[in-house]
């Protein structure tokens, strides 16, 4: 089997590329809204630090209700689609958070907080299911798409560039010898 | 007019993309197959969480896991906001006369997120359960076993391990089903 730089094969790359690309789009998605969050969180910061400035309006966070989101954006809502316990209002999620608070206020690390939900609903309620097991290619298969996106975009370009190049040197042949072009109609008549 | 052949290094990453690509739609296939209700429990197979919680309808009395060692324990999570509490009811009442007759398995209610009056009501209207509920208000009891949502029901052999789990209403199918596996972990 053999791609050609036919119109068939070009459609096949496409396709495949769109394909690399759509698959990594989440991962991409993902690192968006983190870098997102992450500015929003600084600006509110900022904004309350500056030296001057007005008082916020929003309530400024405890150092206990930061832990309870550091955790609660870590674990699935168990009654929800796709959403945390921290983007959550639902009553499960928010018995969920009140827990959480308690037990850190108990003392007890992150690490055990996490670990006692996990044992208790497995896998399931972890937003981002360990790195173990069928699970790593859900790690790594978004990472592999976005690098066969990247490459084939680069064999796309480098194929159109030496196609232009081949063709201008063509044509610059059949310029300097006319006699060429006449030869190659009698080969395609032929 | 160009007649070349593309680079080797180009089937290359069509072959391996296409391997890919197969191979995730063999999974996500793979996945639609299954059924969504099933959610693996870490559960089974484990000690039951001891609890102690109030029975309904009562100020002090107490409901406590211990006190049923050495019986099968099935112990149901119902509210009486829940409508597919309602479907299973019938379901409980009849396997609570087949199996808690001879006194080897124990039925246990825990009414959750609800109140005295409400849940009082909803057995008025329902029909009793001829054996004790106890509440648990806030939910905390829930999170302890794991509960996703209402009804639950969990399976517990006489050395107070959990040997199955039912996620959504009884059937007198599933109950059956669920009392085999209580027995095969014997």
């Amino acid at each position: 089997m053999s791609f050609g730089r036919t119109d068939n094969a070009k459609g096949v790359q496409a396709l495949l590329m769109s394909f690399a690309l759509i698959m990594a789009a989440p991962f991409f998605a993902q690192q968006a809204h983190a870098q997102e969050k992450t500015v929003a969180q600084e600006t509110v910061a900022q904004k309350a630090a500056a030296p001057g400035a007005k008082p916020a309006v929003l309530k400024t966070e405890s150092e206990l209700e930061k832990r309870v989101r550091a955790i609660g954006s870590k674990l699935r809502c168990p009654v929800c689609q796709g959403e945390s316990i921290y983007d959550s209002h639902s009553d499960v999620a928010e018995e969920m958070k009140r827990l959480i608070a308690e037990k850190l206020k108990a003392g007890e690390s992150e690490a055990k907080i996490l670990d006692y939900f996990h044992d208790r609903y497995g896998n399931y309620i972890l937003m981002e299911p360990p790195a173990e097991g069928i699970h790593w290619v859900i790690w790594v298969f978004p990472l592999f798409m976005g690098l066969m996106g990247l490459v084939f975009v680069m064999q796309f370009l480098l194929s159109n560039r030496q196609e232009a190049a081949t063709e201008a040197k063509q044509q610059k042949k059949r310029a300097e010898n006319p006699q060429t072009l006449h030869q190659d109609i009698e080969e395609l008549h032929l | 007019m160009t007649t070349e052949t593309a680079p080797k290094t180009i089937r290359w990453w069509h072959f391996t993309l296409i391997f890919v690509m197969i191979l995730m739609f063999a999974m996500f296939a793979a996945g639609l197959g299954r059924d969504t209700k099933i959610i693996p429990s870490p559960l089974i197979g484990k000690p039951a969480y001891e609890f102690s919680i109030r029975k309904l309808s009562t100020t002090d009395e107490k409901i406590n896991l211990t006190d049923y060692k050495g019986k099968i324990v099935v112990m149901n999570f119902w509210a009486s906001w829940c409508v597919s509490c309602r479907e299973e009811h019938e379901v409980l009442l009849e396997a609570s006369k087949k199996y808690g007759a001879d006194g080897k398995v124990q039925f246990i209610g825990i009414n959750h997120k609800d109140n005295d009056r409400a849940a009082e009501d909803f057995l008025k209207r329902m029909g009793q359960f001829p054996y004790p509920s106890g509440v648990d208000p806030q939910g905390r009891l829930a999170l302890e076993f794991g509960v996703y949502g209402m009804p639950e029901t969990f399976f517990i052999n006489e050395k107070g391990v959990i040997a199955a789990k039912q996620i959504g209403p009884l059937t007198a199918k599933s109950f059956e089903a669920k009392m085999k596996a209580v027995e095969a972990m014997q």
